[in-house]
């Protein structure tokens, strides 16, 4: 069976508006399993209100999203929906006043309803994989960043999602905790996760996506396998938006060596 | 005066000040912090006909004194509704119950707006339904974060219940009234009226402040 054309998330000519502002227009898309979906473009675009919609977060007035053949629209039980599809922030957003180890599972325990051993047993392995089991027992406010969104990925991903999503998963880092991060991300593609990530690191994604997705203005305006996306893209905004990206990242090189 | 005399009056103060006062305070928080909780999600709901009668009942208490509410509980209501006789000790009680629910409203409100919508998002993310997010995620941090104020608003009100004495409950200050009357020494007697007092808010400060300390520290995000 050929696994690589399993969709695991369609958007359908999906629409979000904001009172009258419209957020999302026409999106099409489709990521099938294994799939590692970057969607960029400009602050204010759509793209985190797009990861929203995945799971229900936000309620669109137009299209639908199939979640592994679910519709989100007529979804009688977002909640079990939602525990298959494992979300990532900005900030981190772990819980400050529970230690980490509770963090993990406390929707192991409330959704999957496992016991505490259980529970506790299953963040273990996650946690260790991670390499942050010494902060199990610490609260969020003690770890680095890096540390503490290694943390909210294992929130998520002990739950055995069928797809993580992350919303800007750098962006709130330290610089040397972002590539700490990204290393973990990259962990999640070798071992097939399917993934959907916001992000500006171009370079991350020019590695470790299959494919691209280009927004602006709540349209995606440009899209393509990562190699016809950075090489032979014909649209200028991309066209645009890459040369920017990349003229920061030299700028940025350049500044350390004045 | 003797020290004998002296014994019998801190007793005779000390046991108003227990049977009513603190019991009356007491109360009135316990009850007080339910109401309050609910006062405050109606002000934060998004249906007009809930947000607004409750935004007005805040809003009309919160500007009004407590000794025109207790008069209100104790003579006008009761009056309204045709004369029945009020017990002056639930009077007081309702009085300070409706008012404290007022303040404990605002705070709640507030410390529930502090917590930033995103860790809500993130929880029903994970597949947590909403009732399980209020429970486990923003209610605790939200009362830690309001519990010192909701602590220093319950010693004002434990200070007010005095003014429960001008409806006629045997308190603590009416009966240094009492006592001053027979015995003729305002000067002794107020003395240890505001002595006992200073006390006693003195150690629920001292609570109050390590309360205080020992949640910020936890969340100093």
């Amino acid at each position: 069976m050929n696994t690589r054309v399993d969709p695991i998330i369609e958007f359908k000519n999906l629409g979000l508006w904001y009172g009258n502002f419209q957020a999302l227009a026409d999106i099409n898309e489709t990521v099938n399993r294994k799939d590692c979906v970057v969607i960029c473009g400009p602050s204010g675009s759509g793209k985190s209100s797009l990861l929203r919609c995945v799971n229900g977060l936000e309620k669109f007035q137009q299209g639908d999203v199939m979640v592994h053949g679910v519709s989100v629209k007529d979804c009688p039980d977002l909640a079990k929906l939602r525990s298959h599809v494992g979300m990532v922030f900005q900030r981190f957003e772990l819980y400050p006043h529970m230690t980490c180890l509770s963090n993990v599972t406390l929707a192991l325990r409330k959704v999957l309803k496992l016991s505490k051993a259980e529970a506790e047993e299953r963040a273990r392995q996650v946690l260790e994989k991670f390499g942050v089991m010494e902060q199990a027992h610490k609260y969020p406010a003690q770890l680095s960043g890096g540390q503490q969104q290694r943390i909210a990925i294992c929130r998520s991903l002990v739950l055995e999602p069928d797809v993580m999503m992350f919303d800007e998963p750098t962006s709130a880092l330290d610089p040397e905790m972002i590539d700490d991060v990204l290393q973990v991300l990259l962990q999640l593609v070798k071992e097939g996760m399917t993934m959907l990530i916001v992000t500006h690191e171009m370079l991350f994604a020019r590695d470790v996506a299959n494919k691209i997705v280009f927004m602006e203005n709540g349209r995606i305006i440009d899209r393509g396998t990562t190699e016809e996306f950075f090489s032979s893209s014909r649209n200028p905004r991309t066209q645009a938006f890459l040369d920017r990206v990349f003229r920061e990242k030299r700028a940025e090189e350049k500044k350390w060596f004045r | 005066m003797t020290l004998s005399q002296f014994l019998s009056n801190l007793y005779a103060l000390s046991l108003a000040l227990f049977k009513y006062n603190v019991t009356l305070t007491f109360l009135a928080v316990l009850f007080a912090f339910p109401i309050a909780s609910l006062l405050a999600l109606g002000r934060l709901s998004r249906y007009r006909a809930v947000r607004y009668p409750i935004t007005a009942y805040i809003n009309i208490v919160r500007s009004s004194p407590l000794l025109m509410v207790m008069f209100w509980t104790y003579y006008t209501f009761p009056m309204l509704l045709g004369g029945a006789s009020v017990n002056v000790f639930y009077a007081a009680l309702i009085a300070l119950t409706a008012f404290e629910a007022a303040y404990f409203a605002e705070f709640i409100r507030a410390g529930l707006q502090s917590i930033h919508k995103d860790q809500r998002t993130a929880a029903l993310a994970t597949g947590l339904k909403s009732w399980h997010v209020s429970l486990y995620i923003i209610w605790p941090q939200a009362v830690r974060r309001m519990l010192p104020s909701l602590l220093t608003q319950s010693i004002i009100a434990f200070q007010d219940s005095t003014l429960a004495s001008v409806i006629g409950l045997r308190e603590v200050v009416r009966m240094t009234g009492i006592i001053n009357a027979l015995q003729v020494r305002p000067i002794w007697l107020y003395s240890m009226l505001a002595g006992i007092y200073l006390c006693l808010c003195f150690v629920i400060s001292r609570f109050v402040r390590r309360v205080e300390r020992s949640t910020v520290d936890l969340l100093s995000v």
